[in-house]
């Protein structure tokens, strides 16, 4: 077999094995049973929640845990407004480089904080190290953040009725202290033995092979790209991102920095069956998840190793594939590889440039965010796999006119009602921001003109993706789009912030108006939910809608593009 | 020496700059966000406005959705 897709498989075999122990390590922590960390972490906890004065026994109902987290989100973003606005004179400026204008700002501030991280400035002339180093803390923030909401909804699934869900700021502070920090401590080293820069010195001066003299930038990009990897937050330290030689400098890194980047998602669909006692149900939501994201995968690495048509009638060779915007050290395999499970997963890191990838690739990215729910980001993954859950299982309960149950707990109008203002949401976002742009720029295609590098099909699909790729808050792009603009700053964080908060107020109150009811014993007229079968009616339901909301797009983008090129 | 580099000093805001750029708005993004620009502690300003007014829409959102 071809030795890149070997490692292919290899790299997501590895994916899987490593993320089950770590589900098991993380239904621990959240259980509150004892870990081998905990003689480490449980000092640091304390001492935390003493300088702070947070009561970490406290329990919190629902709406309590929800407006922790929008008042943390909502303190980091005006502390990173003012960083990022006055920079240029802040300390730990090496290379001088200038603060953020406003719209910049608040685009990027909303970017990291919501844990999109799509960034409309390059980090070697647009960031100081200051910058760099506060956008490394709300990737922690943003990250801890969802795995904290996602274990509230956990408690929420559990048998026993109440309204008290547990702390969450101790969930957030556990969340950071014994699964973040430790993973990204250890692939921060394998890093930085592979190459990659730890450093708060500026920019070193190197001569080149033809002789030229050129700076080079670096900083502290070690401990920025294992984070940017493990939260699925996906903001690179330079604009290259993980294509750049200093964030993954060899095949091995790039097996190492995929495997991360996956871990935490996969992960927590596992934790979900140990905490609530329900591996099954973990089963049923991993095989659906794991077959569409190999649904997604399996052709976009045959596309990207076939070649480009386009490339190919210039008569260019196509032998080691469609290697237009890729890099020789990861190849086609590996790159199209990456490309599925960063927009899968909302990391958005790229290993090479989406805007250079086949049609087809290209739909499938921009399916895999259109869906995300196929593991998604840290926590929100399954948060969004949830609300599919709900809407499959009322359903369901109508077809064998049955009265629909989750885990025992009846699903009932007001359930169904939010479920139906989420699932909408994401498509309502991506298409009246598309609608817009493309409005904009065919009312003034020369005032607009330095937006899009290809109009036509491709440049729709640019516009299509970007505003995709902020409500899915992946913060991926395909690269061709002219973003730092007031209108793509200022519209593009809009849409961050009503799709990554909307989307986790809807289904924590979903959970907690669960988690009050009467819990109702299985019994032979129970729909089962976690059965084969069950799984099979919850990706019609993905797939239905999903096919419902974006074919028209799609069609008008990377589907029109494939068929001009055959 | 802080109000000097801190953009946001309130005594440097200008709020006829607020009537300027209703004036050159024109369906334009490109000029509405230089005029923006001109003046950083104004930009710095609404843009965290804008951003605070949103999160108070989400903690509406939670009522909403209790009630719902």
């Amino acid at each position: 077999m071809n030795t890149e897709i070997l490692g292919v498989i290899f790299t997501y075999i590895l994916t899987v094995a490593l993320a089950i122990p770590l589900g098991r390590y993380i239904g621990k922590v959240f259980n509150y049973e004892s870990t081998w960390l905990d003689k480490v972490f449980n000092p640091v906890d304390k001492l935390f929640f003493r300088l702070s004065g947070i009561d970490a026994a406290t329990e919190m109902n629902w709406k309590q845990h929800l407006a922790a987290l929008l008042t943390i989100n909502a303190v980091w973003f005006i502390v990173s407004m003012l960083v990022l606005t006055n920079m240029s004179w802040l300390p730990l400026n090496p290379d001088g480089n200038p603060s953020m204008p406003g719209d910049l700002a608040f685009n990027t501030s909303v970017s990291f904080v919501t844990n999109t991280n799509l960034q409309h400035y390059s980090g070697e002339g647009g960031m100081s190290y200051l910058g760099q180093l506060i956008l490394m803390l709300w990737q922690f923030i943003s990250a801890g953040t969802g795995i904290a909401i996602c274990a509230v909804v956990f408690m929420a699934l559990k048998e026993k009725t109440s309204d008290t869900l547990g702390n969450f700021y101790s969930f957030f502070v556990r969340s950071c202290t014994r699964i973040l920090l430790p993973i990204t401590c250890v692939v921060a080293v394998i890093l930085v033995f592979n190459g990659t820069p730890m450093t708060l010195e500026g920019k070193d001066t190197m001569i080149s092979l033809q002789g030229d003299t050129v700076q080079v930038s670096r900083g502290p990009v070690a401990a920025f790209v294992a984070i940017k990897h493990l939260g699925t937050n996906g903001g690179g330290f330079f604009g290259a991102n993980s294509a750049h030689p200093f964030e993954n400098p060899n095949y091995f890194t790039n097996i190492v920095e995929i495997t991360t980047q996956m871990l935490i998602p996969m992960a927590m669909v596992f934790a979900l069956g140990f905490v609530i006692k329900r591996r099954k149900l973990s089963w049923m939501i991993f095989g659906v998840m794991s077959m569409g994201f190999l649904i997604l995968t399996i052709p976009t690495v045959i596309a990207e190793m076939n070649g480009s048509p386009a490339i190919a009638n210039m008569g260019i060779a196509q032998g080691m594939g469609s290697m237009e915007g890729k890099e020789v050290r990861f190849g086609a395999a590996a790159s199209g590889y990456w490309s599925i499970a960063t927009t899968v997963i909302s990391t958005g890191s790229i290993n090479s440039m989406h805007d250079s990838f086949t049609p087809i690739s290209g739909m499938n990215q921009m399916l895999g965010m259109m869906i995300n729910a196929f593991y998604g980001g840290v926590g929100v993954g399954i948060l969004n796999f949830f609300i599919f859950i709900i809407l499959a299982v009322f359903i369901s309960g109508l077809m064998v006119g049955r009265t629909p149950e989750f885990l025992g707990k009846k699903i009932e109008a007001k359930e169904m009602k939010i479920a139906m203002v989420v699932a909408l949401l994401h498509p309502f976002l991506i298409l009246v921001g598309t609608a817009t742009a493309s409005h904009l720029y065919t009312g003034n295609p020369t005032e607009y003109a330095g937006w899009l590098s290809n109009p036509s099909h491709h440049g729709f699909g640019q516009m299509l993706y970007e505003f995709t790729s902020s409500s899915a808050n992946n913060g991926s792009g395909f690269e061709g789009l002219g973003d730092n603009t007031p209108f793509w700053n200022t519209a593009c964080g809009l849409v961050m912030l009503l799709a990554r908060y909307l989307p986790i107020i809807g289904p924590v109150a979903i959970a907690g108006a669960l988690a009050g009811k009467k819990y109702i014993p299985e019994s032979n007229g129970t729909l089962k939910t976690d059965t084969a079968t069950f799984g099979l009616m919850v990706f019609a339901v993905i797939a239905i809608i999903a096919a419902l909301a974006f074919f028209p797009a799609l069609t008008l983008g990377p589907i029109a593009e494939y068929f001009s090129l055959h | 020496m802080f109000s000097k580099k801190v953009n946001l000093s309130i005594k440097h805001l200008k709020y006829k700059h607020l009537t300027q750029i209703h004036k050159s708005w024109n369906g334009n993004w490109n000029v509405i966000g230089k005029q923006l620009n001109t003046q950083a502690n104004m930009s710095t300003i609404i843009f965290i406005v804008l951003g605070l007014l949103v999160y108070a829409l989400f903690y509406k959102f939670i009522h909403w959705f209790e009630k719902i």
